[in-house]
Order: C-alpha cells, then structure tokens, then sequence
C-alpha cells in the first residue's frame, strides 16, 4: 500500500503497526468478554504480584490497542480510581486498627478508648504489617476487577454496545447501555470543560474553580443523555405502539415471568438448604418462558443496522484469550491454589506459579491479536481524512457523531 | 500509567524487603510463644484446637498470663492463624494451614457449612458456643478456649472440641527418668511414668511443667509414687498404655529447671542445650479416645531471602509496564508530530 502523502496518514501507520492488517474496530462484545475474564482471574487470587500482572496487562492491552475516541481516554481515571480504593482499604485497615499487636508493627499508635457498647471496634492502635498488607491486597483485588472493566470501557465504544444487543431486550440493553456509558461520557463532559475554560483564560482555582467545572458537567451530562433519549426516541427505539394491547401483555408477562423463574432457580441451585427439585425444574422453566418471550418481542421488532459489527476471526479470539485467563486462573484455584493466596500469617512473599503465568501470557496476546484501531486525526482540520477512505472497506468509527460534535465544539 | 502501575508494585516491596519471612508452610506452631499441653495453672489461658474432619491430631496449647482477647489467646499460644482478606484476622479462617487454599480461599467470610467454631469454657466445666467474635471476648484466666471445625453441622449440632475443658489437677513434676532423646516406646523408659501403665497425659503434662518450669513443685526425682499421686489426681486421662500408641512422646530434658520462676513465659530455648533433638511433646489420650498433642512436631521452617520466582515476576512486571509505558509515549510522540 503506498500512501502518495508525504507524511503517512495515521491508518497508513496502524495498517504497518497492525501487521498488514487494516485497521478497524473490534466487536465490542469481544473486548467486554476479554475484560471480564481478566477480572474473573483477579477475583480467584490475592497475590498482589499475579494482580499487578493483570493491571500491567490490561494497560499494556488497552496502550496498544484503544483508538483515539474519548472515551478511549477513560482509562487513566479508572486507574485513580484504583489507586483510591487501595488507599481507602489501607487507611481504613489503619484507623479501624486491629487491637492487638501481633506479627510486624510498624507503627504504635495510641488506640483511642472507646466505650463499653462499642465493643469489638477498634480506633487507631498499633499497625501491623500484616494488617496493612491484608487491606493492600483486597483493596488491589478489587481495583484490578475495576480496572478490567475500565479496561473495556476504553478499548470498546459503549454506544456500538447497543447494535448488538438482542431485538428483544432492546428497552433493557439502552438502559444498561447508557448507564454503562456514564462514566466515559462525565469524563468526556470533564475534558471539553476544562478545554473550554482554558481557552477562555479562566485561572480560578479551589472551590470556585469546582464550581465553574462540576455545574457546566452536570449540566453537559443531563443534555447529552436527554439528546440521547431524544435521539433514540425519534428513531423508533423502544417504541411499541403499533403492537395490539394483548400482544404487549403476553409478552411482557412472559418474559418477567421466565426471569424470576430464572431468579429463583438459580437461588435454589446454588443454595443447599432448598430442595433440589425446585433448581432442577424451575431454571430450565424460567429459561424456556423467558425465551419464548423473548422471541415473540423480537419477532415484532423489525430493526435494522447500519454497518454491522461483525463477529469474526479476531473478536473470537479476543474473547477466548480473556476467558481462557480466567477459566486457567480458575483451574489454578482448583488444583493448586497455594500461591494464589499469599499467607501473611506467617508472613511469606507472594509467589507465582507457571499456570497462572500461563493464564497471563494467554491474556496479553489481544495487544497482537487484535487488529489496530482506526485512529482519528489528532488535530482537527490539520490533516483531512478524505485521501484514506478508499483504502478502507468501512469508514473509520466515528460511531455515534461525538466527534463530529466535538469539532463543532472547538 | 505504566508508572503508576509501577510504583504501585514498588511500594510494597520496601516495606517487606527487610522481614525474615518465613516459607508458607502447610502447618507450624511458633513453639517461641505458648507451651504445649494444657496450662499447668490458673494463669493461663489454654487453647484447644479439634480439626474434626480436617484431619490432624488435635492441638492443645497454653498461652500464658493474662490474655485480653480470644485472638491474643490464640497468638500467645503460637497458633498459626489466617483470617480473611475482607475482614483480617478478626475472623479466623484457617488454623494451622488447614482448611488449605484449595478448599477454601479465606478472600470472604467461610461458609456455615465450613467454619471454625469458637467455644468457650471454664476449667472443669462444659464447652459452650461463643456468642462473641475471637476479638471481643476477653477469657478469663484458667479457662479454655475452644477451636472446632464445624463441616456441614447445623446451630443443633455444631461440634464441641473433643477435649474435655479441665486441666489435669496438680501438675506435681514428674520424676526426671532416664533420659532417651529419641521418641521410643515407653517399655524403653524404664522409670518413665508412662511405662507405669498410669495417667500418661498428667506423665506428658508434667514433664511440660517439667521442662518448662511452669511446675511449682520443686522436688526432682520424685519416684513413681509421687508420679503416681498425679496420675491419681486427674482423672480425665485415660488409664493405660496410651503414651505407647504415640510416637510423639519423648523424655522431658534433663535438667529440667523446675526451681525456674513459674509465671515467666517458659519457651522451648529455655530448656537446656544438652536436648536439642526432638524435645518432649506432652500429648496424651482422653477418655474419649481423642489424641492431642502440643503441636510441636509442626514447627515452623525459616527460609531466608526472596523467593526467585517473586523476583522473576516482579522483572515480568517492570517488563510489561515499560511495554505498556513505551506505547503510549510512542503513540502520544506520534499523534503531535502528526498535529
């Protein structure tokens, strides 16, 4: 491919980078299954090595492979937001202390007498190595699991979530889209405000500098999600008016009905105390109601999809890399779990094993896997895009206009 | 990022660099706190740990003085406990290595079909179900704290330690027999109390005060009659060659100190230098048929050093997050070149 540029255009470098592949977006159910495998595998251990391994490979991942959307700029704030929930678990360790000495102590603190019906907290008191490092690890297990999904909200666009979601749970899969779609949309709100005030020469700092950027956000959210609705509304989403009333019924029952039938037997599966029969009959009823619904609902659907995310060669591997990283992390914890549960009484370093560095490398290969994000311009107007589109089989995502907005902006 | 995601891993590194860790091994005692066998008086708190199903001889250690909470108790003892990752060591959930991490992971509270239960008792009285957590109950001095596994049991039927709560009455020191430092039968010892078919716990129990001199009675070389009067006097121990069933057992040492101030926490380096081999473990047999030991033989292992596979993953570490870093400098060194 020869680009007659002089300077190569941004998808002349990702085809080179992305091993002669062309540059396009993944389906974002691939990136969301590789994500929640990696998190699956960061919820079966407390290693703060084997944690930091899968922090290093969901960032090595997403550096390689995120495209230059905004909320591909998401992830840096969930990694804050990482870091605040293990110093929050530390912290807490502190001054919730143990009460009692034991093992390393790095710090005497006066313990702070409490009264008689307060019994069993502690206040401050002497902190032990083991105490802290207990509240390090299970703060980063959980920031690791955060930062998967992180992870996914970067490398994958929340709004191409919405294609793909079954005709049927089409009401469900907005609301859950555009909950999922919050956070990156704040940040987005956060970014172009603080552009915004810049350019105006704005230099207020403290609480009135919090109040000339949390109002505008707040307020940029609330448009944004209402342009949404409006947007969506205008196209026929969720729209069910040309449905007789009977029709509405018996499909809505349906489909509540097998759901709780769901619910319940799954409830009754996974505790021991019910009888079995209840798990054995209900799951199966409820999934069998709930579909019958479900195909009654998408049968009155009639939906169509402007270029369709496709599921191919290299989603599937995306995602059967993710899964095969939790599904090793989760043989690992079943036939030898020794070090995936660093002791800290005594106190022992965390070591690793060869199946879970396995389970690592087999979650790491996505960054090459995957074929290369088409990559926006960085400066608007700089450089046009017009010259590349004949190279491409499908124009770049701009996905759902925020960029076409966001030019507008500036 | 690639930095952040550093200097996470960093940071808890220095913390630990300077500790001697010790290898996580299945099971140990810190035979350095606690003395094995029950307390030999009212000023201790003795600790009893039944694994039930678990498997494993059940542990019965003292921690002396006074205790302030069940899990200080269990500390001073020298039981290795772990809590969980939620909660820390205010809820117990392994003992001893035991349940292992393949059946439980200790990140959330255990299951009610697979806990250790904590009970309580006073000396000579009946076990009884804690209503308090391990860190909020403070036992009183001489009685017993109890550690069952309870596997798949109900309120109704939650196990009790198999080890009745009372301590062997007078722990009068036993004669010092001829000293064998290797674990034998009790037919080799000739005036070894055990052999004399009497109380082969009070024969363990006082060699414990023996050896640790916790026993006020100062007369060494009382003979099998002095021993006898203490096999009398605690009659929970079984009758019989029980001592011969357990390899475990072994002589006191042989200058045992039993003039040594009771009350000061007596360890294992006090005892003389002669006895370094296997050095005697009270254990016994109750009238239930349940063994106990002191849980000595599980004594920890030291290993020096950072673990080589820690190191080769913390360089796996460096390396990917250099990667990571060296990515994303790329892609931001490219994208304003192009702009």
């Amino acid at each position: 491919m020869n680009v007659p540029h002089p300077k190569p255009s941004p998808t002349a470098v990702a085809f080179r980078r992305g091993g002669g592949r062309l540059p396009r977006t993944v389906h974002p159910g691939a990136w969301w299954l590789w994500a929640l495998g990696l998190a699956t595998a960061a919820s079966r251990t407390t290693n703060p090595l084997l944690l930091a391994l899968i922090l290093a490979v969901a960032g090595f991942v997403v550096a390689n492979r995120r495209s230059d959307a905004p909320w591909a700029l998401a992830f840096r704030m969930y990694l804050f937001l990482g870091l605040f929930i293990i110093v929050m678990r530390v912290l807490f360790r502190i001054v919730f202390g143990a009460g009692a000495a034991s093992g390393h102590v790095l710090v005497d603190l006066p313990e702070i007498p409490l009264p008689e019906w307060a019994a069993g907290i502690h206040l401050f008191g002497p902190v032990g190595l083991e105490h802290v490092l207990g509240g390090f690890y299970d703060g980063l297990r959980l920031a690791t699991m955060i930062v998967c999904l992180g992870a996914a909200n970067a490398l994958a666009s929340p709004k191409r979530m919405l294609k793909a979601v079954p005709a049927a749970l089409y009401e469900v899969g907005a609301a859950v889209v555009v909950a999922l779609s919050v956070a990156p949309q704040l940040i987005e709100s956060v970014h172009r405000v603080r552009r915004a005030r810049r350019l105006r020469g704005g230099a207020q700092k403290g609480m009135r500098a919090l109040r000339s950027i949390a109002i505008p956000v707040l307020q940029d959210a609330l448009d944004r999600s209402l342009a949404l609705a409006a947007a969506m509304d205008s196209r026929g989403y969720g729209r069910n008016r040309h449905l007789p009333r009977t029709i509405r019924l018996v499909t809505g029952v349906l489909t509540l009905v097998g759901l709780i039938g769901v619910c319940v037997g799954v409830y009754a599966l996974l505790d021991g105390g019910t009888p079995r029969y209840l798990g054995v009959t209900m799951l199966p009823g409820g999934l069998v109601v709930a579909g019958i619904g479900f195909v009654l609902t998408g049968r009155r659907i009639d939906r169509s999809v402007y270029l369709p995310d496709r599921w191919r060669l290299a989603e599937f591997a995306v995602a059967v890399c993710g899964l095969g990283t939790g599904a090793l992390l989760y043989l690992t914890s079943r036939i030898d779990a020794g070090n995936l549960y660093p002791s800290l009484s005594p106190l022992a370093w965390p070591e690793l094993a060869p199946l879970p560095v396995l389970a690592l490398a087999v979650g790491v290969l996505p960054a090459w896997l995957a074929p290369p994000p088409p990559l926006t311009v960085p400066r608007a107007g700089v450089m046009p895009p017009a010259p590349e589109t004949p190279v491409r089989p499908t124009t770049p995502d701009r996905g759902d206009g925020t960029i076409l907005r966001e030019k507008s902006v500036r | 990022m690639a930095r952040l995601i550093t200097a996470l891993a960093l940071l808890a590194l220095p913390a630990a660099a300077r500790l001697t860790v010790a290898a996580p091994a299945a099971q140990a005692v810190d035979t350095s706190k606690g003395t094995p066998g029950y307390c030999p008086d009212a000023g201790g708190v003795t600790i009893v740990i039944d694994f039930q199903e678990l498997g494993g001889t059940t542990i019965v250690r003292c921690a002396r003085g006074d205790q302030a909470t069940g899990h200080a108790a269990l500390k001073n003892a020298g039981i290795e406990i772990a809590g969980v990752a939620r909660w820390g060591e205010a809820f117990i959930c392994r003992i001893e290595g035991k349940p292992g991490a393949n059946s439980e992971p200790c990140i959330d509270t255990p299951p009610a079909s697979a806990y250790w239960s904590y009970w309580h008792a006073p000396n000579g009285g009946s076990w009884t179900y804690s209503q308090w957590g391990v860190m909020n109950r403070k036992p009183p001095p001489g009685s017993f704290e109890g550690w069952s596994f309870a596997k798949n049991k109900t309120e109704t039927t939650n196990p009790p330690p198999r080890v009745a709560p009372s301590r062997p009455a007078a722990p009068a020191t036993q004669d010092p027999p001829p000293r064998t430092n290797n674990p034998q039968p009790p037919a080799g010892n000739g005036g070894n109390p055990g052999s004399s078919g009497n109380g082969t716990t009070s024969a363990a129990s006082g060699g414990n005060s023996g050896k640790t001199g916790g026993g006020s009675a100062s007369t060494v070389g009382g003979s099998n009659g002095a021993n006898g009067t203490s096999t009398s006097g605690t009659d929970p121990l079984a009758p019989g060659p029980g001592v011969s069933g357990n390899p475990m057992e072994a002589e006191p040492p042989p200058a045992a100190p039993a003039s040594e101030v009771p009350g000061t926490a007596p360890t294992e380096s006090a005892a003389p230098p002669g006895s370094a081999a296997p050095s005697a473990q009270p254990s016994g047999i109750t009238p239930q048929g349940q063994t106990w030991t002191g849980g000595e033989e599980l004594a920890t292992k030291k290993r020096e050093g950072i673990p080589t596979t820690t190191i080769a993953g913390i360089a796996l570490l460096v390396a990917i997050c250099a990667a990571a870093g060296f990515t994303t400098w790329r892609r931001r060194t490219r994208a304003d070149g192009s702009g």
